[in-house]
């Protein structure tokens, strides 16, 4: 390992650490969100001079923008509200689309198509994967490391969604005669469109995500149309969205202890393992979005 | 034909911001299904209509059309259906 780092690097990655440390030890909120904001931007600025430009647009756009502005309103939501003054937001909103139009301009135009060497790779080995499409491949095979912690966060957002909810939520509702039709006519259809965007990941766009959002749309109409059994509340549901994760994890360890290593797919079966997990994950998937939704439902008569 | 679907394509994404917009603008939950019931399924429309016309341009089969024509019918279909079920869902809970 060299340490062979400028005078630039240097003090970036020493702004990086004052800044973390002072965002949680600034007494002052405000103050906290706004050394926040300074936060993410070095930290995407680090994650550029370490030659990873995907992680730095992400971390500016995610962990500085969204979050950032996530956080403002929080603020902003605390204070009493000033007037409106509509002609300065319309500047400020101006300016700033701009400004930011330009920049994304600068980035896009110097990317030059897929970065390196990397889907030359894929498409060399992924007869090897089990699955015939490259995102397919690179998110079941090649980085099913990354997609297990994806899994983790999204299963501790859900229970985190659920977590703030005043628990008045998804008692089951009654159904009347036309909406029993329509869920009827429409819930085949979206279960058929789940199992095939399932299926159709192996060879083309589609997969674990994509089936997941059909599963939860599927029980949202249910419980809005009243049918049985679709409520994700209580133990089944949690069971239900934590099998996901526990089965990528079973699959991590059995491939640790009785294969070639952590989430090494032998090629013989690993389409088969694939398909398998991604059903799973589906399953959790949904269920865990259908829950947010439910969740989040006010009863009739509340202040919305 | 290109100019055709670059134009197409322009105004589905105009209608599907403008709908977007309104998700997020409006106060409550009937405006905000009026804004994206309708400028959403308008903008999809006009993007199917661009992408056919991408499709015819290069050729490709007749299947494909018939595709994106019911890519766009489930799409009506299931926002009809889900604005319905919230619209309805919000008075009685």
């Amino acid at each position: 390992m060299s340490l062979d780092i400028g005078v630039f690097d240097a003090l970036l990655l020493t702004g990086v650490l004052l800044a973390a440390v002072a965002a949680v030890l600034v007494p002052r909120r405000t103050a906290s969100v706004a050394v926040f904001l300074v936060f993410g931007l070095l930290l995407a600025l680090l994650w550029a001079r370490l030659d990873a430009p995907d992680i730095a647009l992400a971390e500016a756009v995610l962990g500085g923008g969204v979050t950032g502005a996530l956080l403002v309103d929080a603020l902003a939501s605390k204070q009493p509200h000033a007037p409106p003054r509509r002609l300065w937001t319309v500047v400020v909103g101006i300016v700033a689309g701009t400004i930011a139009f330009l920049a994304a301009a600068c980035v896009v135009s110097r990317l030059s198509g897929p970065t390196g060497e990397l889907p030359r790779l894929v498409d060399d080995q992924i007869a090897t994967t089990g699955a015939e499409h490259p995102v397919t491949a690179v998110l079941l095979n090649f980085r099913s490391f990354d997609t297990l912690l994806e899994i983790a966060v999204v299963m501790a957002a859900v229970f985190a969604a659920t977590a703030v909810s005043d628990r008045s939520w998804a008692r089951e509702l009654s159904a009347s005669g036309e909406l029993r039709t329509i869920a009827m006519a429409l819930l085949p259809v979206v279960a058929l469109l789940a199992v095939w965007m399932l299926i159709a990941g192996t060879t083309r766009p589609g997969g674990a995500f994509q089936a997941g959002a059909m599963v939860g749309a599927g029980l949202v109409i249910a419980h809005l149309t009243g049918t049985r059994h679709a409520s994700t509340r209580g133990r089944w549901g949690e069971a239900l969205i934590v099998v996901g994760l526990v089965a990528f994890i079973l699959l991590a360890f059995s491939t640790a202890v009785a294969g070639e290593g952590w989430l090494v797919l032998g090629e013989s079966w690993a389409s088969a393992a694939i398909l398998g997990i991604e059903a799973v994950l589906a399953v959790s998937i949904g269920v865990g979005l259908a829950r947010i939704f439910l969740a989040n439902r006010n009863e009739p008569g509340e202040a919305r | 034909m290109i100019i055709l679907m670059t134009l197409l394509l322009a105004v589905g994404a105009i209608f599907m911001i403008a709908g977007t917009a309104g998700l997020l603008r409006f106060p409550d939950l009937p405006t905000r299904l009026h804004a994206v019931a309708k400028a959403d399924n308008l903008g999809l429309g006009f993007i199917i209509l661009g992408l056919i016309v991408h499709t015819v341009s290069n050729g490709a089969g007749a299947g494909v059309v018939v595709k994106l024509l019911l890519i766009w019918a489930l799409a009506l279909l299931g926002t009809a259906v889900n604005s319905h079920l919230l619209a309805v869902r919000e008075d009685d809970g």
